[in-house]
């Protein structure tokens, strides 16, 4: 055991140097530094902003601000590393106290800041979790013991819709719920006069402001956790011991609680930490929405601010985390189940002791050679854009060809069989209606999504009514601008006609033949008159359609996304299991790499750093990319597994044997084998990309206006606190746009699960 | 389960229910008062007779960085500075004229050359040590504080040859006049003399702006060379009565991300005319959160005492005024402004390209163009959609917030896209037969406009922008950046087309001199110009010149008024929209008095509660 941890602490060192490493490249490389408000601020002058560039190193080159960095941190330190007035006294090589560095804003070190915020954010992490537990597993056992009664069914729909929502619209629902009835603290972590106060109060005190992100954060993990309860519990009522105990006569209260509960509870145990890890992920956006103060809310700020040693400190904090949690989740599960030894495999001292090396020799090359021929980077950054270029093409072809087959193969082994269960048929009836909805924006949506109307702001949605054969709409008038308040006027209404011409539409059909019919509108009427399905924004743009053009974007991305992974991890997992060895190898750790990260950090800080090169066109698909090449890592994982017992099997055998090329095996023998699990994954997949895009979009770092997206949507009713306040409820339906699409695709992917795999429930 | 148990549980939950109740009776330490007695130059407040007690929460989406004046950047460390140390001299906000600080009265002589501050006898720091002319060289001495090399000379500097100094801070630029520093002796032990190489007419609203240094705390760590390193966030965390105090507060405690306590300093040098010493309140807490939106959600639901409200919030914070006691003041516009540009910038990059194509740079320099642009804005309609009528259109470079300085008399540009049309024509472009528009060489007009992302404000104004323009034939290609992306073009790499941005406003017009002057950094459509480009350029260099030495206030009124017309006709930046501001303060505060522009509790320290324990 001690020498799994041992092992397992060391191969995270290799991990945090390249992670640190690619982090503090890509801060680099975002435009801009932490001076830059500093250089357009009229009362500094630049002499001053010039001196503090060299006080914080920002003049070097970033190799030796990395290397500077990485000496501060590591207990080993050189004196060549060190600026050249600390320089001075020092021997070349000396031991110290690990030294995260110094946060530009805050003016403290950074170890005492992070210190201070990860109490609270542990703390957030832990009470989710104790939540999750104690939630999940009661109602889980509930649902199973009553099976198929209103309980479980209830439980059950409610489990979908808790994972389906977005975490940041639920905290921002959370938010308007503790402003208006003031109940809860709207934000912190204590109370303002928490200092004064007795300690009882004080404990008090931080339970009532950690109760609603608690909350927010452990809905959805109690959704899933529920659910796996609920089918581990029904797995192990069918197992032979049980009925044994029954014909024993042990009563079925015994049954239920000392037999089935405690196998059943095995594996939710282990997966403890993963939990835990992953919350930790999750508390970035719910920190931010609720302003709790905690390490998401920190890393969130100093990435935007550019404190450089603040984000570094807080990757690695986050990425030591992660791998924690994976740690704790394989002890546990050790302890647990003795059939798993973890000291079986070999330490393979030799291949960590290499990628320690390899590392280090990479970062002292870079420095040499960025040191030696400034102008290899600028040619490096050219090369890779080409080289980019040309891949994107080839992937692009491989990415049609998937989708292609993936649909035939879709369509012959999957649609009957959808189409026969009743939630199937419904979530494959609803998808249609959505993506041919986005599909045929310009022609549904009643608007162009960036025409204004300056009179009529967060007008809310038109009544519609039928009379004299007729559909009509309600005008209105706004009552009082002061809060733009609009009523009805009495008997007065206008016509809606179908198939109106709009010489202001821009559409062309294949971007070939203009189109310039939309399917409903207002023929007549004074000039502003308008019909709003869902109501207008701050400048009078139509919701409904900004909501049809959001969704191409918000849809297509998980498509596109999905693809890109699909294809990566198929090519990656499969060539890995076939040929094994140093491929594998590689591959593995790359992945294992990719796994470690926290996510919605790389996220961010690749996203600063690649930003300014790009437009919002360009800025979608960016996204997507970004997403995907850090969603493959775990299906090729998957693949890599199942082409490795695949490879064994004759028939592959007997294709290697008649000396097939490996490219025709993987395609011909594997993929046929893995594509129900691509594309059961895929499915499931989906709701990541668009609840990503959202994401990020939220943040404020996806699309960009005047275009739209459900993410771009929701954060304006965030930023604008009066959309709340003032109850323009029709802004938050972005919100229900997600969260009704990433329903209806958990349901599909259940239902295909279900189809691939009927052996499970 | 067993009845046991539930019993258990509800003994809990009951628990819990009680903990939560217990929340809400807290009370504060008490403060001790009138421990150490009155100076006799203490300043008599011309307030209403208060009651000592109370606590007074603002919360602040901004934490300060430094409490150490000459390392202070932003406003947000300068205003909590300003709470624990007095200037010698300070402004009054409803006259705008200088009224005494630390210096009781001062004289000018020699042509507006000399001044001489006499300094108020027997005022403490708050640790008892007294404040003399001593520590008024010294805080001198170290805004002037050369850095020397190893033989003890100063080291200057490579490429200007004026001396490197120790402590760079803005204090150094503003304190040299006529390319000399101020020079300042000590005559008495209360008595101090400046002297300027010529006549400077902001001298005496300039002198306010540092506060005084206490010389026997941070003497010895100047001539050690760490005053810089001084007096930062952590010594308010580790160590906050090493920073003694001049101003009504100091520090309590500092927790960063959470909240800073200031309490009364008990040797500050203002009392009220029953000679209580001010200030009033017990503790004045900061509590840090997020963002503004937070704060503005706090102060409407009572959970912190004053507040500025943005005039996109008045709307729904004034439905709380009455359950949670408050009022919320209309300040009248914002004194920042907020425009738009266009690159007018006609150098060339390394490669010796054009930083913008020449067609463009012809449209852009084409004062026509320009105003043309200006009339197809629809102003008036973002100000009703946008704020619901709560701003006003600029139409000067000086916020007709500053009322001293601005001139409500220029040329001004209202909403018409025929008029618009017009002026293109007149300016040689011409109309297609697809309502586009083109230049004489049949280029079409457009455009790429940069807008740093974030504010909602910025996205509301561009936006529109760009669907104006396209109502004028004129198709604009909106970009958003980071703010440090944005910087990078419009200030080193000057690849751009057209940028949107706002600069914060208010005091002297000499403060926006980078702004005005043609080789200021901040005349941001063409910077750092070796001579004027133009003709109108070179005239406000010389009226910036001309109204620094003036000393009559009228005539620098005139002056500052001219540049402002100059600036409304060429329109290098197209003025856009600034909205009216609130603030808000709860309704038991007494003494409150609202000044036409600035902070609501600029009068902090005369502030009380008839009701402290609530």
């Amino acid at each position: 055991m001690l020498k799994f941890i041992a092992r397992r602490t060391l191969s995270l060192i290799p991990l945090l140097l390249g992670i640190s490493m690619l982090v503090f490249l890509l801060m680099y490389l975002a435009p801009g530094d932490f001076l830059s408000e500093a250089r357009n601020s009229k009362d500094i002058s630049p002499e001053i902003v010039k001196q503090e560039e060299i006080r914080l190193g920002l003049d070097k080159p970033w190799y030796i601000q990395y290397g500077r960095w990485l000496n501060g941190v590591s207990p080993i330190k050189t004196r060549y590393l060190l600026p050249d007035s600390a320089a001075k006294d020092k021997p070349v090589i000396y031991f110290g106290a690990p030294d995260f560095g110094y946060s530009w804003s805050y003016k403290i070190a950074v170890t005492d800041l992070i210190w201070q915020r990860f109490l609270p954010t542990l703390g957030l992490a832990l009470a989710s979790t104790l939540l999750i537990y104690a939630a999940a597993i009661p109602l889980g056992v509930i649902a199973a013991v009553r099976r198929n009664s209103l309980f479980d069914r209830l439980s059950g729909f409610l489990g979908y819709a808790a994972i389906s929502i977005p975490y940041f619209f639920l905290a921002l629902l959370a938010v308007l719920f503790a402003a208006v009835s003031g109940w809860f603290p709207t934000g912190g972590q204590v109370s303002i006069l928490h200092d004064f106060m007795p300690f009882p109060a004080q404990v008090a005190d931080y339970l009532k402001h950690l109760f609603l992100p608690t909350l927010v954060l452990s809905i959805g993990g109690i959704a899933s956790m529920m659910r796996v309860m609920r089918a581990n519990f029904l797995d192990f009522s069918a197992q032979e011991f049980v009925t044994t105990a029954r014909a024993k006569g042990v009563s079925e209260r015994s049954i239920m609680f000392k037999h089935v509960l405690r196998n059943a509870l095995n594996p939710i145990v282990t997966s403890f930490g993963f939990a835990f890890a992953g919350l930790l992920s999750g508390a970035l956006l719910v920190e931010n929405v609720m302003n709790y103060p905690g390490l998401g809310q920190l890393i969130y700020s100093a990435i935007v601010k550019q404190d450089q040693y603040v984000v570094m400190a807080g990757v690695v904090m986050g990425c030591v985390m992660l791998v924690g949690g994976q740690l704790l989740a394989d002890i546990l599960l050790a302890l647990v189940d003795p059939r798993i030894r973890l000291d079986k495999e070999r330490v393979p001292y030799g291949k960590a002791a290499a990628i320690l090396i390899l590392c280090l020799a990479i970062v002292a090359a870079m420095t040499w050679i960025c040191e030696s021929f400034p102008s290899f980077f600028e040619a490096l950054k050219t090369s890779a854009l080409y080289a980019g270029t040309i891949c994107l093409g080839i992937l692009a072809i491989l990415l049609a060809a998937g989708l292609v087959w993936a649909a035939v193969f879709f369509k012959k082994n999957f649609l009957r069989q959808t189409l026969r269960t009743p939630r199937g048929a419904i979530a494959l009836a609803l998808l249609s209606a959505f993506y041919a909805a986005a599909l045929l924006a310009p022609f549904i949506a009643p608007y162009s999504p960036t025409e204004q109307c300056l009179d009529k702001s967060f007008h809310p949605p038109t009544a519609i009514f039928f009379k004299d054969w007729q559909l009509r709409v309600k005008t209105y008038q706004n009552v009082d601008p002061s809060i733009a308040k609009y009523e009805p006027v009495e008997n007065e209404s206008l016509k809606i006609s179908f198939f109106v011409r709009d010489e202001k539409s821009d559409y062309k059909i294949f971007g070939l033949i203009p189109f310039k019919v939309r399917l409903f509108g207002i023929e007549g009427g004074p000039p502003d008159s308008r019909v709003y399905l869902l109501g207008s924004d701050a400048t009078g743009r139509d919701v409904f359609s900004r909501l049809l053009y959001g969704a191409r974007v918000s849809l297509s991305i998980g498509f596109v996304g999905i693809a890109i992974t699909m294809v990566i991890g198929f090519l990656v997992g499969g060539l890995s299991g076939y040929f094994g060895g140093a491929f594998d190898f590689a591959s593995m750790r790359i992945v294992e790499f990719l796994m470690a990260i926290p996510s919605l950090y790389l996220l961010l800080a690749m996203r600063s750093a690649l930003a300014p090169h790009f437009d919002s066109a360009q800025m979608y698909l960016m996204i997507v990319m970004i997403l995907s090449l850090l969603g493959w890592a775990g299906t090729a994982r998957v693949i890599r597994g199942m082409s490795l017992s695949l490879s064994g099997s004759q028939y592959v055998q007997a294709a290697k044997a008649l000396g097939e090329s490996p490219v025709k095996i993987i395609v011909k023998h594997f993929l046929p084998n893995v594509l129900s699990y691509l594309i059961v994954s895929a499915t499931l997949s989906i709701p990541g990309y668009i609840l990503g895009e959202a994401a990020l979009s939220f943040l404020g770092l996806g699309i960009q206006e005047p275009s739209a997206s459900w993410g771009l949507m929701l954060a304006q009713a965030q930023n604008d606190t009066k959309v709340l306040m003032l109850g323009f409820w029709w802004l938050l339906s972005p919100g229900v746009a997600i969260f009704a699409s990433v329903l209806v695709f958990n349901m599909l992917g259940d239902v295909l699960r279900d189809i691939a795999d009927p052996k499970k429930d | 389960m067993n009845r046991k148990r539930l019993k258990a549980l509800f003994a809990a939950a009951a628990a819990i229910c009680a903990c939560f109740v217990f929340t809400s009776c807290t009370r504060a330490p008490s403060v001790v008062r009138g421990q150490y007695p009155l100076p006799e130059d203490a300043e008599t407040a011309k307030c209403a007779v208060g009651k000592y007690g109370g606590i007074f929460v603002l919360a602040a989406a901004q934490e300060p960085k430094t409490f150490n004046p000459l390392m202070s950047s932003d406003v947000y460390s300068s205003t909590i500075i300003s709470m624990i140390l007095s200037p010698l001299i300070s402004y009054d906000p409803f006259t705008d004229e200088p009224i005494p600080a630390l210096a009781k009265s001062w004289e000018v002589s020699d042509e507006g050359k000399t001044y001489t501050f006499h300094l108020r006898e027997g005022v403490k720091f708050s640790d008892g040590v007294e404040i003399t002319a001593d520590d008024v060289v010294f805080t001198f001495d170290a805004i002037f504080a050369p850095q020397l090399d190893e033989s003890g000379n100063p080291k200057l500097d490579p490429q200007t040859g004026k001396p490197l100094l120790l402590n760079p801070s803005r204090y150094a630029g503003q304190y040299t006049i006529g390319g000399e520093p101020i020079k300042y002796r000590k005559i008495d032990k209360y008595t101090v003399e400046f002297r300027t190489k010529k006549t400077y007419a902001p001298f005496l609203i300039d002198i306010g702006f540092i506060e005084i240094l206490p010389s026997h705390k941070l003497r010895p760590i100047l001539e050690k060379g760490e005053l810089s390193q001084a007096w930062t966030t952590q010594t308010a965390i580790l160590s906050p009565e090493e920073m003694v105090s001049s101003g009504p507060f100091k520090i309590f405690s500092y927790k960063p991300g959470e909240r800073l306590v200031l309490e009364p300093n008990p040797h500050y040098w203002r009392a009220d005319s029953a000679g209580n010493r001010l200030p009033y309140i017990d503790f004045l807490i900061y509590k840090f959160v997020a963002d503004a939106n937070t704060s503005t959600i706090l102060f409407a639901t009572g959970q912190c005492d004053a507040a500025s409200v943005s005039a996109n919030d008045y709307a729904w914070v004034k439905e709380y005024a009455e359950t949670y006691h408050f009022k919320i003041i209309e300040r009248g516009p914002d004194s920042g402004i907020f425009f738009m540009w266009f690159n007018q910038n006609p150098g060339k990059n390394e490669k010796g390209e054009p930083f913008i194509g020449p067609h463009k740079l012809k449209w852009f320099s084409n004062k026509k163009f320009r105003q043309a642009v200006m009339c197809a804005i629809d102003r008036g309609g973002l100000i009703k959609s946008v704020w619901f009528g709560r701003a006003a259109k600029l139409n000067s470079i000086i916020s007709p917030a500053n009322k001293k300085w601005h001139n409500p008399d220029v040329k001004k540009y209202e909403y018409s896209p025929d008029s618009s049309r017009k002026l293109f024509k007149e300016a040689g472009f011409h109309y297609g037969s697809n309502g586009r528009l083109y230049d004489a060489e049949n280029n079409p007009v457009e455009f790429e406009l940069i807008v740093a992302d974030g504010s909602q404000n910025s996205t509301a104004m561009s936006t529109t922008f760009v669907e104006n323009m396209r109502a004028v034939g004129i198709s604009v290609k909106m970009k958003f950046m980071d703010f440090g992306a944005l910087v990078s073009k419009i200030d080193n790499s000057f690849d751009y087309d057209a940028s949107m941005m706002g600069f914060t406003g208010g005091g002297d017009p000499s403060g926006g001199k980078a702004i005005y002057r043609s080789d200021g950094f901040l005349h941001i459509w063409n910077p750092r110009q070796k001579k004027p480009a133009t003709e109108w350029e070179r005239r406000v260099d010389e009226i910036m010149d001309a109204q620094e030495i003036e000393m009559d206030p009228a005539a620098r009124k005139k002056l500052i008024f001219e540049m402002q017309k100059i600036f409304a006709e060429e329109l290098p930046m197209l003025y856009l929209v600034t909205p009216l501001s609130y603030s808000g303060i709860a309704e038991k505060w007494k003494n409150v008095r609202v000044p036409p522009t600035g902070s609501v509790i600029w009068n902090i320290d005369e502030l009380f509660t008839e009701d402290p324990e609530n």
